[in-house]
């Protein structure tokens, strides 16, 4: 079991990704938005992130950029409505490790979360 | 805008309101009734004479800001009770009015967060350009309250709107809806050039 921390301003939207998360066994801890996420990474230590980009304070891109510049590597997954190819290709290059769009299936975050606890036993945070 | 113009914006309207419908019936669970969209550039003054359907009641609004190579409002617009026959829906069919109430804004903002970014993100491919997109506002009140406050509300002018009246229902729930799109004057020019550029590059 891992504990992901979901990000995400919308709280209705929240709430069925914590619920996803959690039927895949995970456990879960809320951020309303990239600094209020921030914020907790150093208390909450998760092993996955789940992210909005669009989102008021601190959206998606800049969280993803102050992860960057502290040299801090958790697994995140985006979790947004935006559907251009350019935003996504911008997500891998701040380091995102999975990209989806909602509404999404729960098999994709699934396999999205698989991947990322994967590459965190590997690489620690 | 010419005809051979006409045709081409409709095509890449008809492509955002099908993915945008698309991704609705995927929320709802069930298909979406969805018209190709009539496409036509108008003053928004004028906007309340192709929207008689939602007129004489409050209606349910998410808009979203969008800037680009065209800057606008795109606006999902639910008629009467479609809100909160939506919010019940999203809610597994709760029965519970006040509790459909309580959640409605939240997951009406969600929703209208996921139809627009599917409607214009669509455009995005056809012009070569990334779209950015300000946060979903919410509104409920009357249509002209509600392009009163589009029109003007944010200092920028919205002086003509280019209407794709992509008309939906999911008729087995009765909710009804559309999408518009509002632009300044600049942006509209902007669009019919891009359309252009388009046309030329095909």
């Amino acid at each position: 079991m891992a504990k992901v921390l979901v990000i995400d301003d919308s709280r209705f939207q929240r709430k069925w990704i914590v619920k996803a998360v959690q039927q895949l066994g995970h456990c879960t801890v809320e951020a309303v938005d990239g600094r209020d996420g921030l914020g907790m990474l150093d208390a909450e230590r998760p092993e996955c992130i789940t992210i909005d980009l669009n989102m008021p304070e601190m959206n998606g891109l800049e969280f993803l950029e102050n992860l960057q510049a502290q040299n801090l590597r958790p697994p995140v997954i985006v979790i947004t409505a935006d559907i251009q190819k350019d935003t996504r290709e911008q997500c891998r290059l701040l380091g995102a490790s999975a990209f989806l769009n909602k509404p999404f299936k729960p098999g994709e975050l699934h396999d999205a979360l698989a991947k990322c606890i994967d590459l965190e036993s590997k690489d620690g945070v | 805008m010419d005809e051979h113009q006409k045709g081409f914006l409709t095509e890449v309207l008809n492509t955002g309101a099908q993915r945008a419908g698309a991704v609705l019936g995927e929320l709802v669970q069930r298909h979406v009734n969805l018209s190709v969209p009539d496409v036509d550039i108008c003053p928004v003054a004028d906007l309340p004479g192709h929207l008689s359907l939602f007129q004489n009641d409050q209606v349910t609004s998410v808009t979203m800001g969008f800037s680009g190579v065209l800057s606008g409002d795109a606006v999902l617009l639910l008629s009467g009770f479609s809100g909160i026959l939506l919010t019940q829906r999203l809610m597994g069919g709760a029965t519970d009015l006040a509790e459909v109430q309580e959640e409605k804004q939240e997951a009406i903002s969600e929703v209208g967060n996921i139809v627009v970014n599917n409607f214009v993100g669509a455009w995005a491919e056809v012009f070569h350009d990334r779209f950015t997109f300000g946060l979903p506002q919410f509104e409920e009140c009357g249509l002209n309250e509600l392009l009163d406050a589009r029109i003007s509300g944010d200092g920028k002018q919205r002086t003509h709107a280019i209407w794709a009246n992509a008309h939906f229902d999911v008729s087995e729930f009765f909710i009804v809806g559309t999408l518009l799109t509002l632009f300044d004057q600049a942006s509209v020019e902007r669009l019919v050039g891009a359309v252009s550029s388009s046309q030329a590059a095909r």
